[in-house]
């Protein structure tokens, strides 16, 4: 087993028409939920329930400190406010996170309607911002599987 | 600007650690005419306690938490060393300015604490500890190596 932080793994967003991917800022964690529907195909001849694989789907959450001048947040932002499809990537880039950055190395490729944003403003505490996204379409995964 | 000067001219510090920049920003704000910050063993004098960095918050490391305690230490009386406080307070809330490199999200002030030390055979030392949170950001994230 090739163990790694959580750290690395970090949530990215295609900026407008932008080709690289830019890190959503004051990221704290994040979530990839992938679901696949169980379809139901038993008869009479077997005991035991029996399925073929259905319809697949995704959601991505992420926690951030929320930031309403930062250009990544604010993609984020116009997916919800004017209905926009979010480029998204999440795992880890060659090259890391700063401007060497390259292609996606591992994790997930996708779009993704925003299906909620999530203020918490504590007393004594940072701001914090929870994102919602609901993935359109299939997921890419990388590496890719073979 | 002459080779000599860019040979020695003097770089601004880089600091990967929030403690530097909260001390040396800290002595500056509560230094003032009349009340003297460590190096001193007269009264009135504030001191810092202790200062405390906590885990990075994010998976960046540039949002800091740092927990920090002023001492206000006088020997006239608890009202006036009450006031040196107050007026610690006051500073340290209103406007706290980095180093380069950093900025200073917000400072609360928590716990207040008076060790007041009274002894029948020395004068009366009037102690307070005030605790203070305060949230930090790294704005500059490589240091300057040209």
């Amino acid at each position: 087993m090739a163990a790694i932080l959580g750290n690395v793994n970090r949530f990215y967003v295609k900026i407008g028409s932008a080709t690289t991917y830019t890190w959503l800022t004051g990221e704290q964690n994040n979530s990839v939920n992938r679901t696949q529907e169980a379809i139901e195909v038993s008869d009479k001849s077997t005991d035991w329930a029996q399925f073929i694989g259905g319809k697949k789907g995704a959601t991505i959450e992420a926690t951030i400190f929320a930031d309403n001048s930062d250009s990544a947040q604010q993609e984020v932002l116009k997916g919800l406010y004017q209905g926009t499809k979010v480029q998204f990537f999440v795992g880890t880039l060659v090259g890391g996170t700063g401007a060497d950055a390259g292609n996606p190395s591992s994790g997930e490729v996708g779009q993704a309607v925003v299906t909620g944003i999530s203020d918490t403003n504590d007393f004594g505490s940072v701001s914090t911002r929870n994102v919602t996204l609901t993935v359109d379409g299939a997921l890419t995964h990388y590496p890719s599987l073979t | 600007m002459s080779l000599f000067s860019r040979l020695f001219a003097r770089k601004p510090a880089y600091h990967e650690s929030g403690y530097g920049p909260v001390y040396s920003a800290v002595v500056s704000r509560l230094e003032r005419p009349g009340v003297r910050v460590g190096r001193s063993s007269f009264y009135p004098r504030v001191e810092i306690h202790s200062i405390t960095e906590g885990e990075r918050l994010d998976k960046e490391g540039q949002l800091r938490q740092v927990s920090l305690t002023v001492e206000s230490i006088g020997n006239a009386s608890l009202a006036a060393t009450t006031a040196m406080n107050e007026e610690n307070v006051k500073r340290l809330t209103s406007e706290l300015v980095l180093p380069e490199g950093w900025r200073c999200v917000g400072v609360l002030p928590d716990q207040l604490t008076d060790l007041t030390e009274s002894a029948d055979t020395a004068k009366i030392i009037y102690r307070l500890l005030q605790g203070f949170t305060i949230w930090v950001e790294r704005v500059k994230t490589e240091p300057n190596n040209d």
